[in-house]
């Protein structure tokens, strides 16, 4: 009781220091809202107002308990008083008496699956890994934590931040509790937009099929961020609307703010910007400047903080993306592509039409589903005949823009309250159409009638966890039927110490595991110990060696410079240089160089195979990889020793006293070598070298095998192990 | 409509009760079929969940549904589990009674009208069987009476129930049994241009109150149910349009019997399959001819409409069969599944006789329905549906098999067409001491059903025959 108490607390307080933010604010603004509508606006304006705050807090490490407590409590008396003095606003007229019982038992049903799905421990997949991950750490640190690098913790962590709040005084589940105020406020929103601008039974139509979604559902009562993005953006659109009725100007500072935070929220709906900007200046046509100024202030005031944090942080404005733009040593622009290509595509998807059945009946391959009356999409076009349906028809497609580049069902959630009002608005004059849709969406999507036809893996609520959330069922038992790997949680935290780290090759429940834990495929460091890792095991062995031979040169400089363009990385082992038959041994006088990746050039000349340096992008003609000698040296041979890559086509050149390269051959000998013996050794013990003592390894993967049959050679320990997973100490 | 009672409306009312009664004496007397046992089994019978976790081809969902919702009310019996498609069977003969007096009110092409699609013994046969096809049928009539309806001059027409309901019928049908697909789209392909043509209804008005209803009913029964359909599903069908007419002509004229008004009944499918194949090819290219010419010239009339739409729809029918088979390899319709082939041709071939205004063209036309009807009456029979004409003694069988067995414990195998027949029956009459019936033809059991390739085994084992007919056979294993 104790700690649902303490959930409970957690999120309320975050909640109401959201809303008081809010209110307050729009008590400057004198927006003429309902009532409702100024509820909800308040809400989401506090919470890009928390959020801004609580970025401050971080960047100085004072997001603590006391601050989050006493000045969340100021914020609730102060907006409280104010509040007092507020002439009362008016509301909405009455709408169908049918159509509001019937939105209000669809809404009472859902939420509570959905209330107590949020109120259980809190056993997401992104949830557990990287959203609560980090927001653990912020809560551990008081704030940002620099020296901890995961392409995850370099995104907007705008939501993160609200979770922040509710996580330092109720946890993982609070943070879920916050997430589930923004899908709960959704609904309302819509039914808002139905009754302001004369379709009530279309909006209450649309925050059915909307709210029963059941990816909505699962991801709405986890700690995610994808519904709050999808109230921001729906938010921004709907005072968008009203601003084009009314041109109050102040609406624009409270566009401008929702929209920033849309960025906060989540890059992918960062677009709101541009699309919100160019629709203000094109609608204004008095005082376009001043317009467009009053939007694009507060918007900014929500982006750059992020912005600058990167710029400063990493030397990418915009990480963990547009790293080709903006190199740097933290993320590599071929690990970007490599994520990206992966997210794109439909994985068991043969047939194009598969898509729209998988999406809204099906859900094992798209990662959830957004329930049958979607399938029915296309009557939207019905609604091409109304002002109002162009203009969510439109939205919704450029909200759909981001599902191309991520095929989760979960990135359509931002359109489909668009889609569902332009159905509505559609069909809206089709007798029986509307109730009889909303009514079947309501029990096709009620969990039990849900799980006798989707797939029985897709993403979902199955089961109302009631004993689970009320605290009945043991926390850990629950959890491991999510996260089975989560069995080694006491073994890891007793065995490693505080501030060791841990290699995985995927990710883990980082938020229920008190330790730093490298993901292959999350920073340089993963993908270097993941290429190490396999370096004696894979495809990618060292096992080619391309000798360069030329007339005897005196060279302060070399280079070895690629002449073709592939897709493929680039990769050196070991690069050498000889003269007269012998290796010149490196010194610390030279100083090695290399584009692009010029940061881990050192891996060329570390004597070690189970190292390489690696472009870790798309070789392309001019990529180069050098030795400054500090002084003129002797020398008539190069060897690049590596794995044999065929596209690759290098060629030698020196610096010469007229001050430039010149080339001396493209012509290798190529042969085959066998790698040295040792190497599992070697890799392991680049690992150690690099601060990681362990190992986690999951059956299915790569190295499991091979770490199982050989641990001698590795020089591993198996400490523990558990359904499927197993866990190395590097000796 | 004309009210006034002639001969020709008081022999076609009649007509219609005579078939109705007899409907219902075939649902509540014949045995139940194998298709109609294993519906009941795998669809009606199991929890509601089992409708939805998976798909087969033999779930007519409309008619799943109403059977399921009646057997909660009724106890288990042919009747009751046919009540549904009896009921629709009743719809579809209201329908035809409405299309033909609309269509051509009083007189001997009525009667024809009403004869040709009443009477046709493989309608009959859906008209009480426990499927969706006579379902389908009559919403997919209905459809067209709603539609003729609409598109009748003011003040009668333009009424928008009527395009409603025309909508909601066509949507049902396509729930009813999906092989209808074809003429529903084709019908509401030809509705949509008939009524741009005509300037009746703007576009959008047709697109919310027909379009958007059709595709609402038949999404709301269709999508959950079929979620799990895989085109591997839709297997039944013929290879060529020649099997499909030849199976109509089998279906229609020599449905139990092979008596006929023409010479050397064999000799004569060989003979009739090509003519109605290439009858109904010119048929479909004259109706569509006198479709566009009505469509050009205009003209106004019930008759003129229904030969717009029910040309239209033979013709574009037929070019979506081949569309859909070239392209995507779905078989073109066979026996059951080419069902609307009865109705529709029929229903063109009078449409354009009316049209002709030629009395020549009339005569023929109904001396041809009169020969047609003949063959029809020839093959009458309550017994029997003519694509399971093996089952037709299945009771009678498992009575042997009651007596015989008494209140012993048993276990019984069977052919894999009789299993789900047996299995009904042991549900039906509630024999506890049967075993589940299981699909085999050897190993330990007391009693073994046979039918079709498996009656060569009476011959090669010791069996003690219970029950032997043409079709069926109900035997012991012979201990001596």
């Amino acid at each position: 009781m104790a700690e649902i108490l303490r959930i409970l607390f957690g999120a309320g307080l975050t909640l109401a220091t959201a809303w008081g933010l809010g209110s307050l604010l729009l008590r400057r603004l004198h927006v003429p809202f309902t009532r409702l509508e100024a509820a909800l606006f308040s809400f989401l304006a506090g919470s890009a107002c928390l959020s801004f705050f609580t970025f401050l807090l971080c960047t100085v490490h004072q997001a603590r308990r006391g601050v989050f407590l006493w000045g969340g409590a100021a914020v609730i008396l102060w907006a409280a008083w104010q509040a007092r003095k507020d002439p009362p606003r008016k509301n909405f007229p009455a709408g169908s008496r049918m159509w509001t019982t019937l939105f209000y038992l669809v809404f009472s049903a859902f939420f509570f699956v959905y209330f107590m799905t949020a109120l259980a421990p809190e056993a997401s997949p992104d949830g557990m890994g990287y959203h609560l991950g980090n927001v653990s750490r912020y809560y551990h640190n008081h704030g940002f934590v620099w020296s901890y690098h995961s392409m995850y913790s370099y995104l907007s962590h705008g939501m993160e931040l609200l979770f922040l709040m509710a996580f330092t005084f109720g946890r993982h589940s609070a943070a879920a509790m916050t997430h589930l105020a923004f899908q709960t406020a959704l609904p309302f929103l819509i039914l808002c937009y139905g009754r302001r601008f004369g379709f009530p039974k279309v909006g209450l139509f649309a925050a059915i099929l909307t709210y029963a979604s059941p990816v909505i559902g699962l991801d709405g009562a986890s700690a995610y961020n994808d519904l709050t993005a999808a109230t921001l953006v729906f938010a921004v659109f709907y005072l968008l609307q009203v601003w084009d009725e009314d041109r109050d100007d102040k609406l624009l500072i409270l566009i401008g703010l929702l929209a920033g935070f849309c960025y906060a929220v989540k890059y992918t709906i960062g677009l709101v910007i541009p699309v919100t900007v160019i629709y203000v200046w094109w609608r204004s046509r008095e005082r376009r400047w001043r317009a467009t100024s009053a939007l694009v202030l507060p918007a900014l005031a929500m982006v750059l903080p992020w912005v600058i944090r990167n710029w400063i942080w990493l030397g990418n404005p915009l990480a963990p993306f547009f790293n080709r733009w903006f190199p740097n040593p933290y993320y590599h622009a071929g690990m970007e592509a490599i994520y990206m290509e992966g997210l794109r595509h439909y994985t068991g998807i043969k047939h194009f039409w598969e898509i729209p059945v998988q999406l809204t009946l099906g859900g094992g391959l798209t990662g959830g589903l957004l329930g049958p009356v979607f399938l029915l999409a296309p009557l939207a076009l019905l609604a091409l005949r109304h002002r109002h349906g162009r203009r969510l028809l439109i939205a919704a497609l450029v909200l759909a823009v981001p599902a191309y580049l991520n095929t989760g069902a979960r990135f359509l959630i931002p359109s489909l309250p668009f889609l569902a009002l332009s159905i509505g608005l559609g069909v809206a004059h089709t007798r029986g159409l509307l109730p009889a849709l909303a009514i079947f969406q309501a029990i096709a999507c009620w969990p039990p009638v849900l799980s006798t036809y989707c797939d029985p893996y897709a993403w979902r609520i199955a089961k109302v966890p009631i004993r689970a959330a009320l605290r009945k069922e043991p926390e850990m038992d629950y959890l491991l039927r999510h996260a089975p790997d989560l069995v080694l949680k006491n073994a890891i935290e007793l065995n490693v110490p505080r501030n060791g780290k841990i290699f995985s090759f995927s990710t883990r429940p980082e938020a229920r595991i008190d330790r730093h834990i490298v993901a292959s495929y999350e920073s340089t460091l993963g993908n270097f110990c993941y290429d190490a890792m396999l370096a004696p095991i894979g495809g990618e062995r060292p096992n080619h060696r391309q000798r360069f031979r030329f007339l005897p040169v005196d060279a302060r400089r070399v280079r070895v410079v690629q002449a073709a363009s592939a897709a493929v990385f680039w990769t050196v082992t070991e690069l050498r240089v000889y003269s007269a038959g012998r290796e010149l041994p490196r010194t610390p006088e030279w100083r090695l160089s290399a584009s692009p990746n010029g940061w881990e050039v050192q891996l060329a000349f570390d004597n070690s195979y189970a190292t390489r340096w690696s472009t870790w992008q798309a070789m392309s003609a001019g990529d180069f990889i050098g030795i400054d000698f500090g002084r003129p040296r002797r020398l008539d041979e190069l060897v690049l020793e590596g794995m044999h890559i065929r596209e690759s086509h290098p060629q030698v050149e020196v610096w010469t006293d007229v001050g430039r390269w010149v080339p001396l051959t493209d012509t290798a000998e190529e042969a085959d070598i066998d790698p040295p013996v040792g190497m599992r050794r070697a890799a392991a013990l680049e690992l150690k070298a690099r601060g990681i003592d362990f190992i986690l390894v999951s059956d299915a993967e790569f190295a499991s095998a091979d770490l199982r049959k050989y641990p001698g050679y590795w020089g591993v320990t198996e400490i523990a192990s558990a359904n499927g997973t197993r866990f190395y100490r590097i000796d | 409509m004309e009210r006034d009672s002639t001969a020709s409306t008081k022999t076609a009312r009649a007509l219609l009760w005579a078939v109705f009664g007899t409907n219902v004496y075939r649902a509540a007397t014949q045995s139940i079929t194998t298709d109609e046992a294993f519906t009941y089994s795998h669809f009606v019978h199991p929890r509601w969940s089992a409708l939805l976790g998976s798909y087969d081809a033999n779930n007519h969902v409309l008619n799943t549904l109403l059977a399921k919702i009646g057997l909660t009310a009724l106890p288990l019996t042919e009747f009751a589990l046919r009540l549904p498609s009896l009921l629709c069977g009743g719809l579809y003969l209201w329908a035809v009674w409405r299309l033909a007096r609309r269509a051509f009110g009083n007189g001997a092409l009525f009667l024809a009208a009403v004869a040709l699609l009443a009477l046709n013994p493989l309608v009959l046969d859906y008209l009480s069987a426990a499927r969706g096809y006579g379902m389908a049928l009559a919403l997919w009539t209905w459809a067209l009476n709603f539609m003729l309806e609409y598109l009748a001059p003011p003040p009668a027409g333009g009424r928008e129930d009527a395009l409603n309901l025309a909508g909601l019928c066509l949507g049902l049908s396509l729930a009813a049994n999906l092989s209808f697909a074809y003429p529903a789209v084709a019908l509401a392909a030809v509705f949509w241009v008939t009524l741009a043509r005509r300037k009746q209804a703007p576009a959008i008005l047709v697109a919310e109150r027909f379009l958007a209803t059709a595709i609402g009913a038949a999404f709301l029964l269709l999508a959950l149910p079929m979620a799990h359909a895989e085109a591997g599903n839709f297997y039944f069908g013929a290879h060529t349009l020649r099997d499909t007419f030849r199976s109509l002509v089998v279906l229609s004229f020599y449905h139990t019997r092979l008596l006929s008004v023409l010479p050397r009944p064999f000799e004569a499918v060989e003979f009739l399959e090509p003519v109605l194949r290439i009858g109904m090819g010119l048929l479909a290219a004259a109706a569509l001819a006198g479709a566009i010419r009505i469509l050009k010239t205009g003209k106004p009339g019930t008759g003129p409409t229904l030969l717009v739409l029910t040309g239209g729809s033979m013709a574009l029918t037929f070019l979506f069969l081949v569309i859909a088979h070239r392209g995507f390899g779905i078989p073109y319709p066979l026996n059951r599944t080419a069902l609307y082939f009865i109705p529709l041709p029929a229903l063109a071939a009078l449409a354009l006789a009316a049209q002709l205004n030629w009395k020549p063209a009339t005569a023929a036309a109904i001396f041809l329905s009169a020969l047609l009807c003949g063959q029809y009456l020839l093959q009458a029979d309550v017994r029997l549906y003519g694509e399971w004409r093996g089952e037709a003694e299945s009771k009678a069988l498992v009575q042997a098999l009651m007596d015989d067995a008494g209140r012993r414990s048993i276990r019984i195998a069977a052919s894999d067409s009789e299993e789900p027949v047996l299995n009904f029956y042991r549900e039906r009459y509630r024999l506890r001491n049967w075993a589940p019936v299981e699909r085999k033809t050897s190993g330990d059991y007391d009693y073994f059903v046979l039918s079709g390739t498996d009656l060569g085994l009476l011959g090669q084992r010791r069996f003690r025959v219970v029950y032997r007919d043409l079709y069926l056979a109900l035997a012991q294993p012979s201990h001596d």
